[in-house]
C-alpha cells in the first residue's frame, strides 16, 4: 500500500506541473496582461511601465513561468494585483469558509441522499421511489443560480420575520457584520446557501445510491443472506450497503475537489466569502497571481483527493489489489 | 443497418433544426418605427447639495456614526494604493496643504494662503511654488509638522521598486526647499500647471513613517497618521474600521463627533437595508438606480451634487483601421455635419429620466462644473428635425429600410463600451433608437473594459484607432489642464510611435494646438480658463466628443445626522469634521 | 421455418393470430418508450417549447432593441403576460426569442462535444494500448480542471481579442462549451468500443477486408449508439445550463441579445421589486432542462438492450 501511495504521488507531480503550465500560458494569452488592473483614469503610460519593470511581466514569459514556479516552490505564491495582499494569505483565509459551508452541504445532502437511495432500491415503483426520483431528476435540471435567487426572492424579500418585521433569513454573506459569535446567526446564514447546495447534489447522490444498491440487490449472495432467514434490515444494512456504496463513492471522490473550490455560482450569489467567490473576483478583476494561485491550489488538490479516493475505494472492497 | 439510418436521420434532423433555429435567431433588420420623440426638455438646475444645517446652539458633542462601504480597503497608504474606499478612509485621517470645496474653488488647509501669483507664492515662470504652513500644526501622534515632511512625502513617493501607483506631477519636481520649518518651497523642472493638486492629504506622510525603501511593510499601511481631524483606532480585515476623534486636531472644538465605525458590508444591497433599518447612518456611493428605494424610506436624506465630466462618445475622426493612419479621414465621421446630426439626434433626456432617475444632466462639455467651468456652452438640445436635415444636406439619403445611403455605403457605425455594465448597455439601446429614427444604423459590439479602457499593447481599440463611436465615462479632474492636452493636442494622437497618445477622436487642429501651448506655460489659472473655454468651444463646433450625462454623486444618510455636505470634488468623508448628531 | 413456409404458403391460417408478432426494433423501443409516462411528458413539454419558439418571434416579429420606456417593469397583466423588463420590453416575446438562441447553442454544443468526444473515444476504444493511454490521460487531465474556472478563462480570452466574430455572439460561447464537454461522451464511447471490438461480427468484417474507420463508423458505432444517444440528449440540457450559468455571470452571450442566461442576469439587480423578471426565465429554463432529462431517461430505458431482449423472448 506504501508503494503504492509514493508511485501515485511521483506520478502526480508532473500532473501539477503540467496543469500549471498550461493555465499561465492561458492566462497571458490574454491580451491587456496583468497590468489590467492598474487601468484607471489617472493612470499615465509612463507609469504603467514602471509597474510593468517592476511586477517583473516585462522578461520572456518562460522566464516569467520559471520565477514564479521557483517562487511557489519557496512558498512564496505572489501577491494579488488587486489587493496588494499575499495570494496564499487570500487563499487560506477564504479557504475555511468554503470548506465549513461545503461539507456542511455535502454532509446534509448524503444524510438525506443515502437512506432516501436505499428506500428507494428496495422498495422500487413505490411512492418514495417516486419521490427520490422526481427530487433527483429536479436537482439535475434547476439552473443552480436560478434556485438561489427564488430562493432569495421568498425569504429574503416576501416572507417576514414574525419578530422583528424584518426579513426572515439574510440574503448573503456568513454573519451579521459587527456583531458577535453567535450560532443561531451562523446558522441563519448558513441555510440558504447550504440549501441550494445540497439539493443541487441530492441529485447525483440519489441516483448513484439508488443504482448502486439496485445492482447489488440482485446479487447472488443477497439471496443467499435471504433465504438464510436474515431479516431485511440485517441483509441490507449489514451486507448490501457497503458494496452498493462503492459507486457513490467513485462520484464522493470526484466531487471531492470541488469541496474545496466552492460552489463558484452559490458563493456568488449569496456573497459566501469563500474560494469560488475569490476565483470569479480575481477573473472579473483580471487578479492573475490570485487567478493562478486558485488553479494551482484546484490542482493539487485534484490530485490529492484522487488518491483518497482510491484509497478508500480500496479500503471498502478487498478485491481491488493495488498490484 | 437499421440502426444506422436511424442515426443518420437524427441527425440529420437535429442539423436542419439547429440551422432553422440558427436562421431565426439572427434577428433580420427591421423599419424602424418612428419613435415618439418627447418636446426636447431643457436640462433642469443641478440639484446643489444641501448647505450644512445651521445650528444654532453649537452642535451636540459626542456620539458615534456608522458609514457602511462594500469595498473592502487593502491598504490605508495613499501612495499604493488605488481604492476609492481608502480615499474615503484617509478624508477621515489626512490633510493637505489645500483643499477644494464643492463650489470648485481652493481653500487653504494645511497652509495658510493658497499659492497664487498675486500673493507671491507662484513665481512669474510659474515653476517656484512657496507655500507658508500654519502654526502649531501637530500629526495625530503629537509631531509636529514641518517642511521636513513635505519634503519627505516628495522622496518617498519618487522611490522606486515600492509599487507607488502614480508619480505625477512629482516626478516634475527639482529641489524642495526648508528655509524654515514652516516654509515649504517647491522648485519644478518643467511647469506643471496644476501644481495646486499636489501635497494633499493621502500624499503627505510623516517624516516618522520610516524608510520609504521598507514601504511595504509600514506600519503606516494599517494606521496611517495624518494631520485630520480622526485617527485610526482599529482595523479588523474585511469587517470593520474604527475611528475616534483626534484630540490634537487644529480645529479647537471639532470634530464633534467622538466616533465614526467604517462598516464593511458584501454588497450595496446589504448596505440599503442596514441604512434602511437604522443600523447605519450613512451609505457611501449609491448609484441613480437607488434614488427610487432610497426615497422611499423613512427618515433618509439624499444629497447628489453634480460631477463634473461624465459619459461621452468619442467619435473617430480619422480612419476605422488597425492601426489608423490620423492623415486619412473616416468614411463617414469625418464630416462634420454627421457628427453634428448624431448629437442632435440623442435624446438625452430620456436617458436621464428613465434610467438615471434624473439624477443627472445632459453633457455639455469637459468643463461642466467647478471653478474652470465654461458656462458659455450649453448641452446640444435633441432635434432629430435638424439631424435629419444636417444629414440629408451632408448627401446622406435614407434607403429603402429607413437606413441612409450614399454612393451605394449605408450609414453604419459601430457602438462599443464596456461590457458587463446595466447602464451603459441599457443607454445603448436606447440610442440606438434614436439612431435608427433618424436613419443611422448603430450596432452593438461591447467588449471587457480591460479591452476598451485598455493599452495599445492590450490591443485597445481606442488606442488603435479601429473604432467607430466608443462610449465611457472620463472626467477633467480638479483641474482640467492634462485632460485637455491628452484629448486635444494633435501630439497626444495615438500611434505606434505614440502608444501613450490619448487624443482617441483624433483631434487635429493648429489653434487648437496653439491654445494649449499657451495654457501649458500659463501660471494664473483664471487666464487658463479663457483658454480652456476657447477650447472647449471649438470642439462643441466639431462635434467629435458627444457628451452625453453629467452623473452625481449620491450620497445617502439618515437624518440624525446634521451637518452632512457631500462635496462632487471629494467623497463622502468631506467634512466630517463638521458632523453631529441630533 | 416451418412456421414460417406455412404463412407464406396461407396467409390467413390461424396460426398467424396465435403467433407472436415480430417486431421492428423500432417499434420495441417506441413501445418501451411509451410506458416511460415522465418521458411522454417531457416529450409533449419539449413539443410545447419548441413550437412557441419558433412562433412566437415569427409572428410578433421581435426586435431586441426596441424599448418602450413608458412601461419600465411592469408586473404581468393582460398585454404583457410575463410583464416587462427594466426597458419596457414584453418578457413573453423576449422569453420566446432568447428561447431560440439558448436552444440553439444546447443543440449545437452538443453536436460538437458529440463530434470531438466520439472521435476521441473511438479511436482510444478501438485502437487500445498505448493510444488509448495516452488520449485517456488526456481526458483525464481536461476533466480535472473544473469546467466552470476553465469556461470563465476561456470566455475572457475570446472576448479580448477583440476579434468581432469571437465576443459577444452565441458563437464563441458554443465553440467553448463544446471544446470542455466531450469529456463525459469520450469516456462512454470507449467504453463500448472496449467492449464490442473484439466481437466476433467486427473479426468477421476484418476478414472481409473492412478498413479500420470502416470497422469503426460502420460496424461498431452504430452498436454503441443507444448509449450515445442517451448521452446526446442529456448533453443538450447540460448545455443549456451551462450558457445560462456563463451568460448569468456575464461572461456569455451579451445584450441586447437575449438568452435566459442573461435575462436572469438583468434581473438579479431588480429582484426585489420586480421579481417576475427572475422568475420566468428561470422558470423556462428548469421546464425545458426536465423535459429533456425525462425523455433522456426514457430513451435509456427504451433503448436498454437488456429489455428489449427479454421483451422477445
Amino acid at each position: 500500500m506504501g508503494k503504492y501511495i509514493l508511485r501515485r504521488l511521483l506520478q502526480a507531480i508532473p500532473l501539477v506541473i503540467l496543469i500549471s503550465m498550461t493555465v499561465f500560458l492561458l492566462m497571458h494569452l490574454i491580451p491587456g496582461g496583468p497590468l489590467a488592473a492598474y487601468e484607471s483614469p489617472g493612470i499615465t503610460p509612463e507609469d504603467l511601465e514602471r509597474l510593468k519593470h517592476e511586477l517583473g511581466l516585462d522578461v520572456p514569459l518562460h522566464i516569467q513561468y520559471w520565477n514564479w514556479l521557483s517562487a511557489i516552490v519557496r512558498g512564496n505564491w505572489g501577491t494579488s494585483i488587486v489587493s496588494g495582499r499575499p495570494v496564499l494569505t487570500e487563499i487560506t483565509e477564504r479557504i475555511f469558509n468554503t470548506l465549513y459551508l461545503s461539507i456542511v452541504a455535502f454532509i446534509g445532502s448524503l444524510l438525506i441522499s443515502i437512506p432516501l437511495g436505499v428506500t428507494s432500491a428496495t422498495r422500487q415503483y413505490s411512492k418514495i421511489d417516486n419521490l427520490a426520483t422526481t427530487i433527483a431528476f429536479f436537482g439535475q435540471s434547476i439552473p443552480i443560480f436560478w434556485m438561489g435567487l427564488i430562493l432569495i426572492i421568498i425569504f429574503n424579500v416576501m416572507i417576514k420575520n414574525p419578530n422583528t418585521g424584518g426579513p426572515l433569513l439574510p440574503g448573503g454573506g456568513m454573519s451579521t457584520i459587527g456583531s458577535d459569535f453567535s450560532f443561531e446567526d451562523r446558522l441563519k446564514h448558513l441555510i440558504l446557501p447550504a440549501s441550494v447546495l445540497i439539493f443541487f447534489n441530492l441529485g447525483t447522490h440519489v441516483r448513484y445510491t439508488r443504482s448502486g444498491m439496485l445492482d447489488v440487490l440482485h446479487q447472488d449472495y443477497i439471496r443467499t443472506a435471504h433465504a438464510k432467514g436474515l431479516n431485511k434490515r440485517t441483509v441490507i444494512l449489514k451486507h448490501a450497503l457497503r458494496n452498493s456504496l462503492l459507486p457513490l463513492i467513485t462520484i464522493i471522490g470526484l466531487e471531492l475537489p470541488g469541496l474545496f473550490n466552492g460552489a463558484l455560482i452559490t458563493e456568488t450569489i449569496f456573497s459566501w466569502p469563500g474560494m469560488g467567490r475569490l476565483f470569479f473576483n480575481s477573473i472579473d478583476r483580471a487578479d492573475y497571481s490570485v487567478m493562478m494561485g486558485v488553479l494551482l491550489m484546484n490542482a493539487i488538490l485534484i490530485v490529492f483527493s484522487g488518491l483518497l479516493t482510491d484509497i478508500v475505494y480500496g479500503l471498502l472492497n478487498p478485491r481491488i489489489r493495488f498490484d | 443497418m437499421k440502426t444506422q439510418s436511424h442515426i443518420q436521420k437524427m441527425l440529420g434532423i437535429l442539423f436542419a433544426v439547429s440551422l432553422i433555429l440558427t436562421a431565426c435567431a439572427t434577428p433580420a433588420p427591421t423599419s424602424a418605427p418612428a419613435t415618439s420623440a418627447p418636446a426636447a426638455t431643457v436640462a433642469p438646475a443641478a440639484t446643489s447639495a444641501p448647505a450644512a444645517t445651521a445650528v444654532p446652539a453649537g452642535p451636540k458633542k459626542g456620539g458615534k456614526v456608522t458609514l457602511a462601504v462594500w469595498q473592502s480597503p487593502v491598504t490605508l497608504n495613499g501612495l499604493l494604493g488605488t481604492q476609492t474606499v481608502m480615499s474615503v478612509v484617509l478624508n477621515f485621517v489626512t490633510e493637505g496643504m489645500t483643499e477644494v470645496q464643492p463650489d470648485g474653488t481652493r481653500v487653504a488647509a494645511l497652509a495658510k494662503d493658497v499659492p497664487t501669483v498675486q500673493n507671491g507664492g507662484v513665481s512669474a515662470d510659474g515653476k517656484t511654488i512657496t507655500y507658508k504652513l500654519k502654526e502649531k500644526l501637530v500629526f495625530s501622534d503629537g509631531k509636529p509638522v514641518e517642511c521636513e515632511d513635505f519634503k519627505y512625502s516628495w522622496q518617498a513617493i519618487m522611490t522606486p521598486n515600492v509599487g507607488i501607483v502614480s508619480t505625477t506631477g512629482y516626478s516634475s519636481i527639482d529641489t524642495i526647499d526648508c528655509p524654515d520649518p514652516l516654509t515649504v518651497v517647491v522648485k519644478y523642472k518643467s511647469f506643471f500647471a496644476p501644481y495646486l493638486t499636489l501635497f494633499n492629504g493621502s500624499d503627505l506622510i510623516p517624516r516618522s513613517a520610516g524608510d520609504p525603501k521598507g514601504m511595504k511593510d509600514w506600519a503606516h499601511n494599517r494606521k496611517p497618521v495624518g494631520a485630520g481631524a480622526f485617527i485610526i483606532e482599529e482595523w479588523k480585515t474585511d469587517e470593520f474600521i474604527r475611528l475616534k476623534r483626534n484630540d490634537k486636531y487644529r480645529e479647537a472644538g471639532k470634530p464633534y463627533l467622538d466616533e465614526v465605525v467604517v462598516r464593511i458590508v458584501p454588497s450595496s444591497e446589504v448596505a440599503m437595508q442596514l441604512l434602511a433599518s437604522g443600523e447605519v447612518d450613512i451609505m457611501w456611493n449609491n448609484t441613480e438606480a437607488d434614488i427610487p428605494q432610497l426615497e422611499k424610506m423613512a427618515g433618509v436624506k439624499v444629497s447628489a451634487p453634480l460631477q463634473i465630466g461624465g459619459e461621452r462618445l468619442f467619435l473617430n475622426m480619422a480612419e476605422n483601421k488597425d492601426p489608423s493612419d490620423p492623415k486619412k479621414p473616416h468614411a463617414i465621421l469625418s464630416d462634420v455635419k454627421v457628427r453634428q446630426a448624431i448629437a442632435y439626434g440623442i435624446n438625452k433626456q430620456r436617458i436621464i429620466e428613465k434610467l438615471l432617475n434624473n439624477k443627472a444632466k445632459p453633457g455639455s462639455s469637459e468643463l461642466n462644473a467647478g471653478y474652470f467651468e465654461c458656462k458659455t456652452i450649453q448641452a446640444y438640445p435633441y432635434d432629430a428635425a435638424k439631424a435629419k436635415t444636417l444629414l440629408d444636406d451632408a448627401g446622406w439619403k435614407p434607403g429603402a429600410d429607413g437606413i441612409r445611403v450614399k454612393d451605394g455605403n449605408k450609414l453604419r457605425l459601430k457602438y462599443s463600451t464596456t461590457s458587463g455594465n446595466k447602464l451603459r448597455e441599457d443607454s445603448q439601446v436606447l440610442v440606438v433608437e434614436d439612431m435608427k429614427a433618424i436613419g443611422i444604423d448603430m450596432f452593438i459590439e461591447n467588449a471587457p473594459s480591460s479591452v476598451v479602457i485598455g493599452t495599445w499593447d492590450g490591443g485597445s481599440p481606442r488606442r488603435h484607432g479601429n473604432f467607430d463611436i466608443i462610449m465611457y465615462t472620463t472626467n477633467a479632474g480638479i483641474d482640467p489642464h492634462s485632460q485637455m492636452v491628452n484629448l486635444w493636442s494633435s501630439a497626444n494622437i495615438p500611434s505606434v510611435d505614440n502608444k501613450g497618445g490619448l487624443n482617441y477622436t483624433r483631434f487635429n487642429n493648429p489653434k487648437a494646438d496653439d491654445l494649449l501651448k499657451q495654457a501649458s506655460g500659463e501660471p494664473d489659472p483664471a487666464k487658463r480658463r479663457d483658454m480652456y473655454c476657447q477650447l472647449a468651444q471649438m470642439t462643441y463646433d466639431q462635434a467629435n466628443m458627444i457628451y452625453l450625462y453629467q452623473r452625481s454623486a449620491i450620497d445617502s444618510y439618515r437624518d440624525r445626522l446634521l451637518g452632512f455636505e457631500s462635496n462632487a470634488w471629494s467623497n463622502t468623508a468631506y467634512n466630517a469634521k463638521e458632523w453631529s448628531l441630533k | 421455418m416451418a412456421t414460417q413456409a406455412k404463412l407464406i404458403s396461407d396467409p390467413t391460417s390461424s396460426t398467424l393470430a396465435s403467433m407472436p408478432q415480430e417486431r421492428t426494433m423500432r417499434e420495441l423501443v417506441w413501445n418501451r418508450f411509451r410506458q416511460h409516462r415522465a418521458a411522454l411528458l417531457g416529450v409533449s413539454l419539449l413539443t410545447i417549447i419548441i413550437v412557441l419558439t419558433i412562433f412566437v418571434p415569427l409572428v410578433t416579429n421581435y426586435d431586441s432593441l426596441k424599448t418602450n420606456v413608458d412601461h419600465i417593469r411592469e408586473a404581468p397583466s393582460a398585454q404583457n403576460i410575463f410583464g416587462t423588463d427594466e426597458l419596457g420590453r414584453d418578457l413573453f416575446n423576449r422569453l420566446w426569442a432568447g428561447a431560440r438562441i439558448s436552444l440553439m447553442i444546447g443543440v449545437a454544443t452538443m453536436m460538437i462535444s458529440v463530434m470531438i468526444g466520439t472521435i476521441m473515444g473511438a479511436v482510444a476504444g478501438y485502437y487500445g494500448g498505448a493510444v488509448d493511454n495516452v488520449l485517456m490521460r488526456f481526458t483525464d487531465f481536461m476533466l480535472s480542471i473544473p469546467q466552470l474556472f476553465l469556461l470563465l478563462m476561456f470566455a475572457q480570452l475570446l472576448r479580448t481579442t477583440n476579434e468581432p466574430a469571437l465576443s459577444g455572439g452565441p458563437f464563441p460561447i458554443i465553440l467553448i462549451i463544446g471544446v470542455l464537454s466531450w469529456m463525459g461522451i469520450a469516456r462512454l464511447v470507449r467504453g463500448e468500443f472496449l467492449a464490442l471490438r473484439s466481437k466476433d461480427f467486427v473479426e468477421a468484417s476484418r476478414a472481409l477486408g473492412a478498413t479500420d474507420a470502416r470497422l469503426i463508423f460502420r460496424h461498431i458505432l452504430p452498436n454503441a449508439a443507444s448509449s450515445l444517444i442517451v448521452a446526446a440528449t442529456l448533453r443538450v440540457g447540460a448545455a443549456i445550463i451551462t450558457e445560462s450559468t456563463l451568460s448569468f455571470l456575464g461572461f456569455g452571450v451579451q445584450p441586447p441579445t437575449p438568452t435566459w442566461g442573461n435575462m436572469l442576469k438583468n434581473a438579479q439587480a431588480q429582484m426585489t421589486y420586480a421579481p417576475w423578471t427572475a422568475i420566468f426565465p428561470g422558470l423556462a429554463i428548469f421546464i425545458t432542462v426536465l423535459a429533456i432529462n425525462y425523455v433522456g431517461d426514457g430513451l435509456r430505458d427504451a433503448l436498454d438492450p437488456r429489455t428489449i431482449v427479454k421483451a422477445q423472448k
